[in-house]
């Protein structure tokens, strides 16, 4: 028992939170050079966390954000005036929230689109779906190809909110992006996107857009 | 992403306090449109969150650098909003992505809070500038991964500051069972921390 493991840690948990413990137990503890070192480390945590917990208190007392605090607060009285929720409602939200998924899911990927030919890139006329006239938007694809060692980014904007970017995809090795139901979701009914390479070094190749109309929003 | 309220593990003892907005997420997340264009008004708080924790490190991030996060911000908000687990509100659930956001861009392009901020010098312990607030991030990211009950024990403590008293009040526990749920969260993440640490 005098090799630091679980064991130990559940000990140091007991004496930390003023539980009674043996002697022998604190003589271990106390003995152990790994047990030295974890009261040590959640030591720091807790100066890191209460760093943490000090600069969200200041930031909240900002007069643009002070609302927040206060909503928090107002949630939090009235919450403990409520019985807590009961486990069938919170079941059933979940189950809600689980089937709304698989729907969106099913719709993204029934969904259809028309192959809408290519947009010239210099000589090379780069393919690009969707583009144009659509059904629906599942998914975004080109043709282009990520140079050696780099990769592919895909931009969503909103024209009629001044090109305000709309989605994002994370870096990409081949041409295709399969957008979350939430995000597919967030499609404006008219917008133009883009594909732009990266090379390793993070320079940013030639832009290539399109632009798309979904008819049934 | 499986909806954490859907999780096999026990339900804890913390309440949902903000039904509303777990009703509002729910509805966007089963497809309603007007409820996705609430939300999208809702995430307008994102602008002024950044605004306020710029302020707060010194104001590190020009206005143009603000909008980049900003728009980072919205993007992670919508990938995510199927863990929105209604504990808190919509706004301080968004204050918190904000905050690790803005402390992640600082980071990655290498921009140290201003020296002068009343914040930054009032948590330095060391002369390397700013790694202490990189030190938040992490921790930030780390407690963001811990078991709800974890989270919630551990954001009285140190973010409300309450006494283990009110926070067994509030999560429905003695003050000593508020302690050693405390203590173990504490070890827990502590062992996370570690654990990626080894990783690295």
């Amino acid at each position: 028992m005098d090799t630091h493991d679980d064991t130990h840690e559940k000990w140091l948990v007991q004496i930390l939170a003023g539980e009674s413990v043996s002697s022998e137990v604190r003589s271990i503890t106390g003995n152990c050079s790994e047990c030295a070192t974890a009261l040590r480390d959640v030591e720091a945590l807790s100066a890191t966390l209460d760093r943490a917990g000090e600069l969200e208190r200041r930031t909240l007392t900002a007069p643009e954000v002070s609302d927040i605090r206060q909503r928090e607060l107002a949630l939090a009285d009235g919450a403990s005036r409520r019985r807590p929720v009961a486990l069938w409602v919170r079941i059933a939200a979940g189950l809600l929230v689980l089937s709304g998924l698989f729907l969106g899911l099913r719709e993204a990927i029934e969904g259809g689109t028309r192959d809408p030919g290519p947009t010239m890139r210099g000589d090379h006329a780069a393919r690009m779906m969707p583009r144009g006239e659509v059904d629906s938007v599942t998914h975004f694809e080109s043709d282009v190809a990520a140079p050696p060692g780099g990769s592919l980014e895909i931009r969503v904007y909103d024209p009629a909110r001044g090109n305000a970017l709309v989605l994002k995809s994370p870096p990409l090795l081949e041409p295709r992006w399969t957008p979350n139901a939430n995000e597919l979701r967030a499609l404006p009914t008219a917008f133009r996107w883009d594909i732009v390479s990266i090379d390793s070094t993070g320079n940013r190749g030639e832009r290539t857009s399109a632009d798309v109309t979904v008819r049934s929003r | 992403m499986k909806p954490s309220s859907l999780r096999t593990t026990p339900i804890e003892s913390g309440e949902r306090i903000a039904s509303a907005d777990l009703a509002l997420v729910a509805a966007v997340c089963s497809g309603d449109a007007s409820s996705m264009q609430l939300i999208l008004e809702r995430l307008s708080c994102i602008a002024r969150i950044l605004s306020a924790q710029n302020e707060q490190l010194g104001r590190p991030l020009a206005a143009t650098d603000l909008e980049d996060v900003g728009q980072d911000v919205r993007l992670l908000v919508l990938r995510k909003l199927p863990s929105f687990e209604g504990r808190s509100s919509l706004e301080s659930w968004v204050f918190r992505i904000c905050q690790i956001e803005i402390l992640s861009y600082l980071r990655k392009r290498r921009r140290v809070p201003s020296s002068d901020s009343e914040i930054v010098e009032s948590v330095k312990d060391e002369p390397t500038e700013g790694s202490d607030v990189f030190a938040v991030e992490r921790v930030l990211r780390l407690l963001e991964s811990m078991p709800s009950e974890s989270q919630r024990v551990i954001r009285l403590k140190h973010f409300d500051a309450l006494t283990f008293e009110e926070i067994g009040t509030r999560m429905g526990l003695s003050p000593n069972s508020a302690k050693t749920l405390y203590y173990r969260s504490l070890f827990r993440m502590r062992q996370r921390f570690r654990a990626e640490e080894f990783e690295e």
